[in-house]
């Protein structure tokens, strides 16, 4: 990262948890004891100020969560999360009203994230009518306009009356930023914004966001699954498995040196475009376990390849070296 | 074994006929992985359906030849047909995990498949469904388990199973790891390969990634709104692209090994409405090569090297740049 000396805090997530209660017949509750999809399970975390955060992780890692967490979309079952030092937990709905603009989100499928019978003017002037910001017409007009410009969509105003299904996917995509940039935000979460996307596209979302991030100094949690969009995207990279964070530090060094087994594995499997390059096998057996039945001690500890006896003890994160931290007691396991 | 001939598959839409494929021809070589590969609506999935002859009623094939062992599939009648598919062709479908029968365990949707194929006996059935478990990685007293008691990789084993039932000499699968997570997709690819190598099949991989193909496949056929941009060995194709399309497509993938220092580039623009007027050549508009030529005249196959093939006036000049 460039920043120099510590880095300002945007977000401070600490030990964070999100428990769905598992829906039960009547009668297979009587005497069992109730159960838990453990989604977020203690998740500790900060995003900086100006920083580009990955999550990643495997489907049913608890990513998406975390970011609904953030976004308070959903409410956690424990744990406090400061927005630029306010709980945004206990914030009252005066307070909230003022963060929420702050806070501003892009989702995974641009055809469905889009109100089909909304023109692109509605849809992206709504972040400011639903925050009564959009008093003077003239005004909201603008904004949208300089919004639709910022995100390449030229001429705006050839672009105000049409609605999303006369737009490509690249394009839905743009003004889903287009909506989350109007009201002058200093987070965006963005939730697998690529995915969906052809390939060719794909990286002109993504030059596009980095562009944004530099010219009106935003910050970014993106959530991906996929390892080499999140190093290029990112300054720093989170890895989660099974509600919890495993490894955490500057995408780089996670990516070269990663400590994490599980990380390790993420990376060994992911193909590549090079045919010279068939990966070996990657060690790693079975698929991720059931949210509602955790394994005991590290999560990691049934499919990991080192697992020794003091894993049956939940490892902590812990400092690798410089801004780089695993939750691994093999700080360099064998390889 | 497998050639498909200057296919010409078209829908009727409401805007009019999209010629979803247009004069596609490639062959698949006994025991070889061929990928088929292209983004959203290049009409890969549409070769696909138009070889087992599956093709939604608003589709039809307006010409061309499919021939398997010399014998064209488009002129054999639904009967023939039958035997065709799951016999000699079998196909895993995209979306696979969701398309076993909820309420059968898995081995009767096995079963179904083999009786409706030639008769055979109860035992002989669970001799082979015991052997295809073990053949793709899952416990065979399993067998009676219902698909939701299955994980996503673990029911694109069943699938894949399941297509192997009725000892096929080429297998179609549709985008067989897209849903599945890295781990899993790997395990996957894994046993893919193993399978061919053990039972000698064919196997024709439809996909958008472009990364599984180069994991997988021994050659690849690159598809661009309905027609073949490139085809050749995968070597050639990821070491010396040749086609202007396959070019940007690969310089717009984000590498792991050198992901801050890449440059990502992208293709401007988007692909043609298929149902209006378009350029000869497909990827005209959108091609940093393009001229003249390039919108009048169609640009055929020709041999870059040996075995290796490219639609496009000016692969020479590219070559040499």
């Amino acid at each position: 990262m460039t920043l120099s000396g510590p880095a300002e805090s945007l977000i401070v997530i600490k030990d964070l948890k999100k428990w769905y209660p598992v829906r039960k017949g009547f009668l297979s509750k009587l005497g069992a004891k109730d159960e838990f999809v453990r989604a977020v399970d203690g998740v500790t975390l900060e995003i900086r100020k100006g920083e580009v955060l990955s999550l990643v992780g495997e489907s049913g890692c608890g990513k998406t969560t975390l970011a609904r967490l953030m976004l308070r979309l959903v409410d956690p079952t424990e744990g406090v999360i400061t927005f630029k030092g306010h709980d945004l937990l206990t914030a009252t709905k005066r307070e909230m009203r003022k963060m929420r603009p702050q806070l501003q989100a892009v989702f995974q499928d641009p055809y469905a994230s889009l109100d089909p019978k909304q023109t692109i003017l509605q849809i992206i002037s709504e972040p400011l009518s639903v925050n009564k910001l959009d008093k003077d017409r003239r005004e909201t007009f603008n904004r949208v306009a300089l919004a639709l410009a910022a995100v390449g969509l030229n001429p705006p105003k050839s672009f105000l009356g049409k609605f999303p299904y006369e737009l490509s996917g690249g394009q839905r995509q743009r003004v889903a930023l287009a909506r989350a940039i109007v009201i002058d935000p200093s987070l965006i979460v963005a939730d697998e914004p690529v995915s969906m996307l052809d390939v060719s596209i794909r990286a002109e979302i993504l030059s596009l966001m980095l562009k944004l991030k530099r010219e009106l100094n935003l910050t970014y949690l993106f959530i991906t699954h996929d390892l080499a969009v999140a190093r290029y995207i990112s300054d720093r990279m989170a890895v989660m498995y099974l509600g919890k964070l495993v490894e955490i530090g500057p995408a780089e060094q996670v990516c070269a040196n990663p400590v994490h087994p599980y990380t390790k594995a993420l990376l060994l499997a992911l193909p590549t475009t090079d045919p010279n390059k068939r990966k070996v096998k990657i060690g790693i057996k079975g698929e991720v376990p059931n949210l509602t039945n955790i394994p005991t001690g590290c999560r990691f500890r049934p499919r990991c390849p080192y697992a020794f006896e003091k894993c049956m003890v939940e490892p902590e994160l812990l400092r690798v070296g410089g801004d780089h931290y695993a939750a691994c007691y093999l700080s360099d396991p064998p390889s | 074994m497998l050639s498909v001939e200057n296919l010409r598959t078209y829908y009727r839409t409401r805007q009019g006929l999209l010629k979803a494929v247009d004069g596609v021809s490639f062959a698949l070589e006994k025991g070889e992985i061929l990928g088929l590969v292209g983004e959203s609506a290049c009409g890969k999935t549409t070769v696909a359906l138009s070889i087992v002859r599956l093709l939604p009623s608003a589709a039809q094939v307006m010409g061309g030849k499919i021939l398997l062992h010399g014998d064209d599939l488009l002129s054999k009648n639904e009967g023939a047909m039958r035997d065709v598919r799951w016999g000699k062709i079998s196909i895993i479908f995209q979306g696979a995990l969701n398309s076993l029968n909820p309420v059968l365990p898995v081995k009767e949707q096995i079963a179904e498949a083999m009786h409706a194929h030639g008769s055979v006996s109860g035992a002989e059935v669970d001799t082979t469904i015991t052997h295809l478990f073990k053949a793709v990685g899952l416990d065979p007293d399993r067998r009676t388990n219902y698909p939701h008691e299955f994980s996503g990789g673990m029911k694109q084993r069943v699938m894949i199973a399941m297509a192997l039932a009725c000892n096929p000499e080429i297998v179609i699968a549709d985008e067989p790891t897209t849903a599945l997570d890295v781990i899993v997709q790997r395990q996957i690819l894994e046993l893919i390969r193993n399978l061919r190598d053990e039972l000698h099949i064919s196997m024709i991989l439809i996909t958008h990634d472009l990364s599984v193909v180069a994991q997988l496949c021994d050659r690849a056929v690159i598809m661009y709104a309905g027609r073949v941009a490139e085809m050749g060995d995968i070597h050639g194709l990821f070491e010396s692209p040749m086609h202007p399309y396959t070019r940007a497509l690969l310089k717009s993938i984000p590498k792991m090994e050198d992901a801050k220092a890449q440059k990502l580039s992208y293709i401007p623009g988007s692909v043609p409405d298929l149902t209006g007027p378009v350029p000869a050549c497909r990827f005209y508009g959108r091609c940093s090569h393009g001229q003249k030529i390039c919108e009048e005249v169609d640009p055929q196959l020709e041999e870059s090297s040996p075995g290796n093939y490219v639609a496009c006036h000016f692969w020479r000049q590219i070559s040499e740049a």
